[in-house]
């Protein structure tokens, strides 16, 4: 039985390392905060370039809580996975639609304090997968990687109201189904540097270079 | 010769302190002018011009304002004021008997002259207010639907398009009582009964405010009035600023993020606003927004809320304009005949009341009330709203988008049709799947 379960986990290992490929992540730098109010529709006006479709890979938190924990004793395993939202957006010319409003699921999760997101703008190897999906991210434990991985993306603010409570988001999705196999392989992160390009989010200028990184 | 200022504001003064007759021929005989040569006349205005000019030859003026001064010693040294002001006229002018003569020979101006004037001078006020709330209305379209633009512009570029602006306003105003009325006709007959009440009893009530009209009442009654019409009715209605542009949820009532204590009044009123649209919808959220009450039933909250703000806004206006002239022009009631300083600063407040209560209104009419209907451009796949805020100036407006700078032209066979804006731009953000982002980033702590 034992031995049916390893060579079971084994074969899952070698599955996962198949299906690992490369995803081209467009680095984006942003100058000033990205801050939407609550409520506001999720869209960007962008200069990416039109010749692929993209997507855009949502975390929760902030660059530098996000790296922080590449660098503390949760990465011992040596893979460090980030729950996250992929999001299929409708592109007509430069924008950038992700096609819906930020409620008070954007907020903090208890509705009390503004939401915080690391927005990562991928090329999507998969255009046909469902508009926004639930998806787990498995960086190498590496502290430089990580870094390198998050400084690709942008950060967004949702500001919750100031005079009005908002009521938490009672259908938040839970980050609890997300955990992943204890032994499946981290992903190598590989960098395709390009042209810089200019990305600009309601009115917000963000200058960027193109890389590629290796995901799950 | 033209009589000149000062004696035409001594005879105003006059008419304003003593109307009648009888007043008239106490204050001649206390003043000791032979008034056999006096033709008394039932009319205040011809009666003193009469006096006055018998006064003149010879000059008993300094005695008849001293008469009148005993009654009203307030106004004595601003009756005493305009004489030394004519004496000083007739110094420079050295008038001969002959021009005194033809002076006191004036008659008063005819009624009709007076109409006449009135007419001319009421026409140009008029159009300058129908000028000015036409571009407060428009003005505060622009903000509330999220125009971007050169704000404030169309009043050296386009004075008659402000003009028929404001004139529309008045309209759509009326427009906006028979709707009510439609909505609510025992409602708008019991506020009739009582204004014909009001009316016919007018006199009577007269004389028991008599007691309470008073500056020291009046002026700060206007201006709390005036203020409290404002916080209640247009300062919520301000906040409803760029709706269609960027885009937002505005179902949600958090997106108004108001402060306390108009949280709980703008939410009241937005809510009647959109569920005037929308209430039918068969949504979650609109349900939640809306209650359970039909789209008729918001509209009337919606109507009725403006209507008062409507009514206030008479009253205070007209109550306001009376105490205005009464502090202005000298008064039998010596109450009401301040000292300068203090009479320019009763004016200046109740002006103040009187703003306080006029000005919000066409801005808060362009935020609730007003129809939103625009032509909707259909060309092939493409909708778009065409919203034309001036001469020149359009944007293109497709839900869910921003508003986007267009030409005024449109294509060639482009299918036109009128529809409200707003209703579609909610309508787009009905029944829409919501995603949820994860709650935490990582599995630790």
């Amino acid at each position: 039985m034992r031995s049916i379960t390893f060579a079971m986990l084994a074969l899952f290992a070698v599955c996962d390392l198949h299906a690992a490929s490369l995803i081209k992540v467009l680095k984006v730098h942003n100058e000033q905060p990205n801050t939407f109010d609550f409520g506001e529709r999720c869209a960007f006006e962008t200069t990416l370039p039109q010749d692929a479709p993209l997507r855009l890979r949502v975390i929760r938190g902030t660059k530098q809580r996000l790296i922080s924990y590449a660098r503390t004793d949760n990465a011992r395993a040596g893979c460090i996975d980030y729950f996250s939202l992929l999001v299929r957006p409708i592109r007509e010319g430069n924008d950038l639609d992700l096609d819906f409003y930020l409620d008070e699921g954007w907020l903090s999760p208890d509705g009390r304090a503004n939401g915080q997101f690391v927005f990562i703008v991928e090329r999507d190897d998969d255009p046909g997968a469902p508009v926004w999906e639930a998806s787990r991210l498995r960086l190498p434990a590496d502290a430089a990687k990580v870094a390198t991985y998050f400084k690709a993306g942008v950060e967004v603010t949702v500001t919750r109201p100031r005079n009005v409570v908002v009521q938490p988001n009672r259908g938040s999705s839970s980050s609890s189904s997300l955990i992943a196999d204890p032994n499946q392989a981290c992903v190598d992160l590989d960098y395709d540097r390009r042209p810089a390009s200019v990305m600009q989010a309601q009115g917000i200028s963000l200058q960027g270079t193109q890389i590629a990184a290796g995901s799950q | 010769m033209k009589r000149p200022i000062a004696l035409t504001r001594l005879i105003d003064t006059l008419v304003q302190l003593f109307p009648t007759e009888n007043e008239s021929r106490m204050i001649v005989k206390h003043a000791g002018i032979d008034d056999r040569n006096i033709a008394y006349d039932a009319r205040a205005l011809v009666n003193w011009t009469n006096i006055v000019h018998a006064a003149l030859r010879p000059d008993r003026l300094d005695e008849l304002v001293d008469a009148a001064g005993e009654l009203h010693p307030e106004l004595r040294d601003d009756m005493r004021s305009l004489v030394r002001n004519y004496r000083k006229w007739a110094e420079r002018n050295a008038p001969t008997e002959e021009a005194i003569e033809k002076i006191a020979a004036q008659p008063p101006p005819r009624i009709r002259d007076l109409i006449r004037t009135r007419i001319a001078a009421w026409s140009g006020v008029a159009l300058g207010a129908f000028a000015f709330v036409g571009i407060l209305a428009r003005e505060s379209r622009h903000l509330f639907l999220g125009l971007p633009g050169s704000h404030w512009n169309d009043l050296l570029e386009s004075p008659r398009a402000c003009a028929i602006e404001g004139a529309m306003f008045l309209g759509r105003t009326g427009q906006v009582a028979w709707r009510y009325a439609m909505f609510n006709p025992i409602g708008t007959s019991v506020l009739v009964i009582l204004a014909s009440a009001f009316w016919l009893l007018r006199s009577r009530l007269r004389r028991i405010v008599r007691r309470a009209w008073t500056p020291v009442v009046v002026i700060p009654l206007i201006v709390i009035c005036g203020a409290a019409k404002l916080f209640w009715y247009d300062a919520p209605a301000f906040h409803f600023t760029s709706v269609l542009s960027p885009p937002r949820n505005w179902i949600r009532l958090e997106i108004l993020d108001v402060r306390p204590p108009l949280t709980d009044r703008a939410r009241a009123m937005w809510r009647a606003e959109i569920c005037t649209r929308i209430a039918e919808q068969d949504d979650d959220d609109v349900r939640a927004t809306c209650g359970t009450q039909t789209s008729d039933q918001h509209a009337q909250d919606l109507l009725g809320t403006y209507m008062f703000n409507v009514l206030f806004t008479i009253a205070i206006c007209i109550t306001g304009i009376a105490a205005i002239r009464k502090l202005i022009l000298p008064s039998q009631r010596r109450d009401w005949n301040l000292r300068r300083g203090d009479k320019r600063l009763g004016v200046a407040l109740t002006a103040a009341g009187v703003l306080l209560a006029l000005l919000p209104l066409p801005w808060t009419y362009s935020r609730t009330v007003r129809p939103t209907d625009y032509p909707r451009v259909s060309d092939g796949a493409q909708r778009a709203f065409r919203i034309c805020a001036e001469d020149g100036e359009c944007f293109a407006y497709r839900p869910g988008r921003k508003l986007e700078a267009t030409t005024r032209d449109l294509p060639p066979r482009a299918r036109v049709e009128e529809r409200d804006v707003l209703t579609a731009m909610l309508v787009e953000q009905i029944g829409r799947r919501r995603p949820t982002p994860p709650d935490r980033g990582v599995r630790f702590p």
